[in-house]
């Protein structure tokens, strides 16, 4: 099996590119704070809720928005990650998302929702899953073992 | 000296090297950078990896902004502090990539 390594290079260049123009939003669990960040993880937008700066703990903030930002790049590397993997793994198969008639930095839900994983939505497995199951996962013994009514060893 | 312990001593060079490049990296990815907001506002700390670590607002003066004033200042001063953080980093892993001579 030879590798492609210009191929490669031309994908890695287009998945970064995709990766640039992707966005993930993520929101700290009170609310207070959300924020987004490119399929880089690179933080492009922070919204504060307006009853913070007047509320009774406004100390909160700053947790709220570590919490935001965090849940953004974590959806953001978990989406890239998949995509990576699709790029490097010769079982997958990577294609760049179509252009579409949106605005440039927007996807098709513009701002997805924190918790809902972007889907590699190009990403898909050439070879049919076969379920099967593990000879690590069977007792071959635990059958007799009962039947003789002693313990193992 | 023979072709096998030049071969033998470039590769040690190299593994050394590589280490030194690691061991940078490793310390400049620890490293952190506060950023002061403007107006006594607070600070906001990332790594040198890039993480945001801390973000501290001062109340009393958090009181006379509005949320969306808020939201841009923290926003400016994270993405100058993750800026800040990156070219620190970028030039720990230089300053050894030069000292090594590696291309």
């Amino acid at each position: 099996m030879s590798l492609n390594v210009a191929r490669l290079r031309q994908q890695a260049d287009e998945l970064d590119a995709e990766l640039e123009q992707a966005r993930f939003t993520g929101r700290s669990t009170d609310g207070i704070a959300s924020a987004v960040v490119t399929g880089q993880g690179k933080l492009v937008d922070l919204t504060i809720a307006d009853h913070v700066i007047r509320s009774t703990h406004p100390q909160r903030l700053g947790p709220a928005v570590i919490e935001a930002v965090s849940a953004a790049r974590r959806e953001a590397a978990q989406a890239g990650v998949a995509k990576v993997r699709a790029v490097v793994d010769k079982d997958q198969k990577w294609v760049p998302e179509p252009a579409s008639g949106s605005a440039p930095g927007q996807q098709e839900d513009s701002i997805p929702r924190a918790g809902v994983a972007a889907e590699p939505r190009a990403v898909r497995r050439d070879t049919d899953e076969v379920e099967e199951e593990s000879f690590d996962q069977l007792d071959f013994l635990d059958d007799d073992l009962e039947d003789e009514g002693r313990d193992r060893w | 000296m023979s072709y096998e312990n030049e071969l033998y001593h470039l590769a040690r060079e190299i593994d050394a090297t590589v280490a030194a490049v690691e061991q940078a990296a490793i310390g400049a990815a620890r490293d952190r950078v506060t950023w002061t907001l403007p107006g006594d506002l607070g600070s906001v700390t990332v790594t040198g990896a890039g993480e945001l670590v801390d973000v501290s607002v001062a109340v009393a003066a958090m009181k006379d902004y509005s949320a969306s004033s808020l939201s841009r200042q923290l926003l400016l001063g994270i993405q100058r502090a993750e800026e800040t953080a990156a070219q620190r980093y970028e030039a720990a892993i230089a300053a050894v990539r030069d000292e090594e001579r590696l291309v």
